[in-house]
């Protein structure tokens, strides 16, 4: 009897113990993940805290945040260099490559999802080869046959929108391909059987049935491919010579260099530029993460 | 069906083969397209020049300096690009390449040679007599328009980057300095600087000296006043061996350093590049620092243009000569030259503008917006740099000015220096252990080690 | 032949449709590596430039060069950027990796904030790499920088402040930043795989009495592996090829950072495009892809299984 309610106890302490323990762990953890968080936004935080500040601060250290400093840093920011026209140019740019890229991938990916044909392999294992070339291997050949083009065919490539566009969107392709290749795959065959029997062709029962229920799969890929183009340096840097085509990556280094460092302008123009990102990107979050995931889980 | 796509596939494979094929032996055969120009002065020309950051607004600037000459020539258009000094060298060498370029561009002095031994730009031997040729042009800036000992000119001197000591005045006199003595010699220079340094100025201490590290543009030739000076030099005479390992240079480079191995340097500005120092400086944190005409113009530019003049040291300095070494006073002679592109279809037009933007009237114009010392001997008698107290002095610096052998491969010659004198910093921060002299001269014998490769190479 | 035909043309639809891709490929990797692997036979630099790909051919030597002449003078920075490079590349994934692993596994429980947390926590992924090297350049300035400011002078954790930007802390100054912009990818990739994890494992292993760790090694990793393949091969080739945060960190690309922070393709580029060694850094490059080529199969070999699993 009197054992029996002593293990008894024993048992109810022990599993007080064990929930007290779980829930001290849990409440330890979390404590650690927000710790992370602000450890995570700090420099963002940082950097729009200096972009408040003025020139003087940031170069002594002394860094006090006015809001004066709002008005002044962001009005010159688009001033002190012509930073609207660089802005102006990576929108176009990689607008543009985010549509050509994205038509090409998605016809592509399906291909390779859906059929089994000879070369299919070759294919797939091309498009993953291309992510293992290293830029600089082909950089100077490719601005040379752009050359060559323009000597030849009489068309200009160099610094010009339509020869970065042409580069970024084959930069993006392979990657986007194998993203909305997984997606395409996780769509059930037996939609599209369904929809062939209505009478539709391939072809139309691609567009009419499978391309939306893929939408999530293409917005993941529209954002990789925008969100790659947008942080391109090393091609624009190469490929553009007048500011009339260059992006914001090689624009922005005229704040800080030989001429002047203006960190107070610089960290605005940092603030500005990853604003536009971090809009499409949050608004859109929910499609890209289940298309990007799509992709990858399934293999 | 599938035959027809196997076609255009290969065709297309095909197309894009023979494209690559024959456009890659027409590189050679640069501007085989120009002869269609035959420009008479009636035709309308548009002139494409490249032109690097040398002012604020570098386009506008450089569009209302030769005003005069379109005004003059309404038959020409000028385009300006401005290209950064990190992508230069990319876009100068692709454009050598391919032959697509400007018409006119401008040069760092010390990439004529290289990018005049690629044959990429115009033989102007027989033009300069009649910009005055070299008599007319401070010897220095002249010696960098081609290669040495080739007997011909590649490019016309445009303007030219030197080196002073900035100091401030008050300081001096706080210490009870002359400055005329302390800039005499080198030890009188040491001596002064350690008298300066910690004193109390308004409250802050003050430290003697501000000079980059490492991270900044000029790595390179912020050290080449002291090995000049020290009796050092970096090529040998025939310039087929690297020198710049020898007892003399060595005591240059140790001089320069020893700066701030003694504390006269504070060590965090060892990792800053020269405009932050600049900016350092007008801002009261040290009593010298070197730099080049440039600074006069921010120190009399208002902070709303963004310019320097509100700030402590803008009201309270004066420009000095660097102190002679123990072979002599040199100061470093940098700058930029301009050019005509071979594959240039208007190289008439082109050469009428260079020789514009050497007139006096011109230099002088340019260098009031870039800062810069003009390369015209006559400019440097205009009244905006004898009447100025500060550039007059730089006026007197350009008369002891040097400038880098003229060779080819000075450009891999640089970047070897940048790396190893770069490495030299590191030692001499304290970041990689404790100092000791025989780090400056390892360093030193692996550059000369490369460089010798190097020159071996270009013979 | 019979089969051919019939493949061809039951599958014509699927050509037409890979058929833009194949050009763009074609046009602007291939054809290009193409000629940039016979430039690296050649003796391409500043004195033969103009004459492109009929300048001398040369064969391996520029290989040699690299790899084992004592006298070159891009040999001894090229060995230091890919000792730069393996540390880099090491590090980052792995702390990536275990970063995210840890985030997912706290994100895939249930708790009042969870949301806004996640979000937090993906904002450094969308911020551009030129805005992480100079944004982070900024802040490990020694005496001004925030960094060495909470470190010493707010939680006093070091003594004095420490150069990031020269010397052998390069290598921290530019691996922390390339962590905070990979880790988030990394975690929602990860948090994804794991929701699709039923319980029923882990309280299978329960009453099996698995602690936590087990519970980790034989139950989530498992599941994990495919996943985490994936995040692995894209991560080790994006670091091997990183160029932004360092270039833009570093004098705007156009200086050298240091014999601890230079990499395989800053240094590259460099001796490319400055020094004008065009065919030794194209056999430079040449060398650095078949590493990378012998990575992805050494990676196939180890994660083949669960490739072929799904």
């Amino acid at each position: 009897m009197i054992t029996d309610k002593v293990i008894t106890q024993n048992v109810s302490k022990k599993y007080l113990n064990y929930r007290q323990k779980k829930k001290i762990k849990r409440y330890l953890s979390l404590t650690m993940l927000w710790i992370f968080i602000g450890i995570t936004i700090f420099p963002l935080i940082w950097m729009v805290i200096s972009s408040m500040s003025n020139q003087e601060g940031l170069l002594t250290g002394k860094i006090q945040p006015q809001l004066k400093n709002i008005l002044i840093n962001y009005h010159d920011m688009w001033t002190n260099i012509n930073f609207g026209l660089y802005f102006k140019n990576s929108l176009i740019i990689d607008a543009s490559t985010t549509i050509i890229a994205l038509s090409i991938a998605v016809l592509a990916g399906y291909a390779l999802a859906r059929f089994k044909f000879i070369g299919s392999n070759l294919f797939g294992i091309a498009t993953l080869g291309t992510q293992m070339i290293p830029g600089i291997l082909f950089l100077l050949p490719l601005y040379l046959i752009f050359l060559q083009i323009q000597q030849t065919l009489g068309i200009k490539m160099v610094n010009t929108y339509h020869g970065i566009i042409i580069t970024y969107s084959a930069f993006y392709i392979p990657f986007s391909i194998w993203i909305l290749r997984g997606f395409f795959a996780s769509i059930p065959l037996e939609i599209e059987e369904a929809a062939r029997i209505d009478g539709c062709t391939q072809f139309s029962a691609f567009i009419r049935v499978i391309l939306p229920l893929a939408i999530p799969g293409i917005i993941a890929a529209a954002i990789y491919i925008f969100l790659m183009a947008w942080d391109e340096l090393l091609f624009a840097w190469v490929l553009t010579t007048s500011a009339d085509v260059q992006t914001i990556p090689v624009g922005i280094r005229l704040f800080v260099g030989n001429y002047q460092n203006r960190y107070d302008l610089l960290m605005a123009a940092s603030t500005v530029v990853t604003i536009p990102v971090a809009l499409i990107f949050f608004l859109l979050q929910k499609y890209f993460i289940s298309g990007m995931t799509a992709g990858a889980v399934k293999g | 069906m599938y035959k027809k796509i196997l076609v255009v596939l290969l065709v297309l494979m095909l197309a894009l083969g023979s494209l690559t094929g024959c456009g890659s032996s027409s590189t050679q055969t640069n501007g085989g397209s120009n002869n269609q120009s035959k420009s008479t002065s009636s035709e309308k020309v548009t002139l494409q020049v490249w032109i690097m950051p040398n002012s604020a607004q570098s386009a506008s600037d450089f569009l209302n300096v030769v005003k005069p000459f379109t005004d003059a020539n309404q038959n020409i258009k000028i385009k300006v690009t401005v290209l950064d000094w990190g992508s230069a060298w990319t876009k100068i060498t692709t454009a050598a390449t391919s032959g697509v370029g400007p018409d006119v561009l401008q040069l760092g002095t010390t990439w004529v040679p290289a990018i005049a031994s690629m044959g990429a730009l115009e033989d102007l031997t027989d033009k300069v007599s009649d910009l005055g040729g070299a008599s007319a042009f401070l010897p220095a800036a002249w010696n960098s328009t081609g290669i040495k000992d080739s007997g011909k000119t590649s490019a016309v001197p445009w303007f030219v980057d030197t080196r002073g000591i900035f100091y401030r005045t008050d300081v001096f006199e706080k210490a009870g300095i002359d400055p005329k003595q302390a800039f005499a010699t080198w030890d009188s220079f040491l001596d002064a600087a350690k008298k300066i340094n910690n004193m109390d100025i308004n409250g802050q201490k003050i430290a003697a000296i501000g000079l980059p590290g490492k991270n900044d543009w000029n790595v390179v030739h912020n050290f080449a006043s002291w090995i000049w000076g020290a009796g050092g030099d970096y090529l040998s005479p025939d310039d087929q061996h690297a020198v710049f390992n020898s007892q003399a240079a060595l005591k240059g480079i140790d001089f320069y350093t020893g700066l701030a191995l003694q504390g006269l340097v504070p060590k965090a500005v060892l990792e800053k590049n020269s405009t932050d120092v600049e900016n350092l400086f007008a801002k009261g944190q040290f009593a010298m620092i070197f730099s080049g005409p440039w600074l006069v113009k921010n120190f009399s530019t208002p902070a709303d243009k963004g310019g320097l003049s509100d700030t402590i040291a803008a009201k309270n300095y004066a420009v000095a000569n660097l102190p002679e070494g123990p072979a002599g006073r040199f100061s470093f002679f940098g700058g930029s030259d301009l050019a005509i592109f071979k594959a240039s279809t208007h190289k008439t037009e082109a050469y009428n503008l260079i020789k514009y933007l050497v007139t006096k009237e011109a230099q002088v114009n340019y260098a009031k917006v870039s800062g810069m010392l003009p390369a015209l001997k006559e400019a440097l008698d205009d009244p905006y740099i004898t009447s100025d107290p500060h550039m007059a002095v730089f006026k007197e610096i350009a008369q002891y000015g040097r400038s880098y052998p003229a060779v080819p491969a000075w450009g891999q010659i640089e970047n070897i220096l940048l790396t190893h004198l770069g490495n030299v910093w590191d030692d001499v921060s304290g970041v990689k252990g404790p100092f000791n002299e025989n780090m400056i001269v390892d360093e030193m014998n692996k550059a000369a080690e490369e460089v010798d490769g190097v020159l071996q190479q270009s013979k | 032949m019979d089969y051919l035909k019939q493949n061809f043309k039951k599958n014509k639809l699927a050509y037409i449709l890979i058929l833009p891709a194949i050009v763009a490929m074609l046009m602007i990797h291939f054809i290009p590596m193409a000629e940039g692997l016979y430039i690296s036979l050649l003796k391409l630099n500043q004195y033969t430039l103009l004459k492109f790909l009929h300048a001398p051919f040369i064969g391996l030597e520029n290989f040699y060069t690299i790899l084992f002449d004592p006298s070159s003078t891009l040999r001894i920075g090229f060995m230091d950027a890919v000792r730069n490079t393996i540390i880099y590349t090491i590090a980052t994934n792995l702390s990536v990796l275990i970063i995210g692993l840890w985030l997912a596994h706290v994100l895939k429980q249930q708790f009042i904030g969870r949301g806004i947390a996640r979000t937090l926590l993906l904002l450094p992924w969308v911020v551009p790499s030129y805005v992480v090297g100079l944004l982070w350049g900024f802040m490990w300035r020694q005496d001004s920088g925030i960094i060495n400011k909470i470190l010493v002078d707010y939680l006093h954790i070091l003594p004095n402040k420490p150069f990031w930007l020269i010397g052998p802390n390069v290598i921290i100054a530019i691996i922390i930043p390339t962590i905070w912009r990979s880790f988030p990818m990394t975690m929602i990739m990860l948090l994804a795989a794991l929701q699709t994890i039923s319980d029923d494992y882990y309280e299978a292993a329960e009453i099996d009495g698995a602690t936590g760790w087990q519970k980790l090694i034989y139950v989530t990793l498992p599941f994990l592996k495919p996943v985490i393949g994936t995040l692995i091969l894209f991560g080790m080739i994006g670091s091997i090829y990183s160029y932004n945060i360092v270039a833009m960190m570093f004098g705007n690309g156009a200086g050298y950072p240091g014999d601890w922070g230079d990499l395989v393709m800053t240094n590259i580029s460099r001796n490319s495009f400055n020094m004008w060694q065009f065919g030794t850094g194209a056999a430079a490059s040449v060398m650095l892809m078949i590493g990378v080529l012998a990575l992805t199969g050494i990676w196939y070999k180890v994660f083949k299984d669960s490739l072929t699993m799904q």
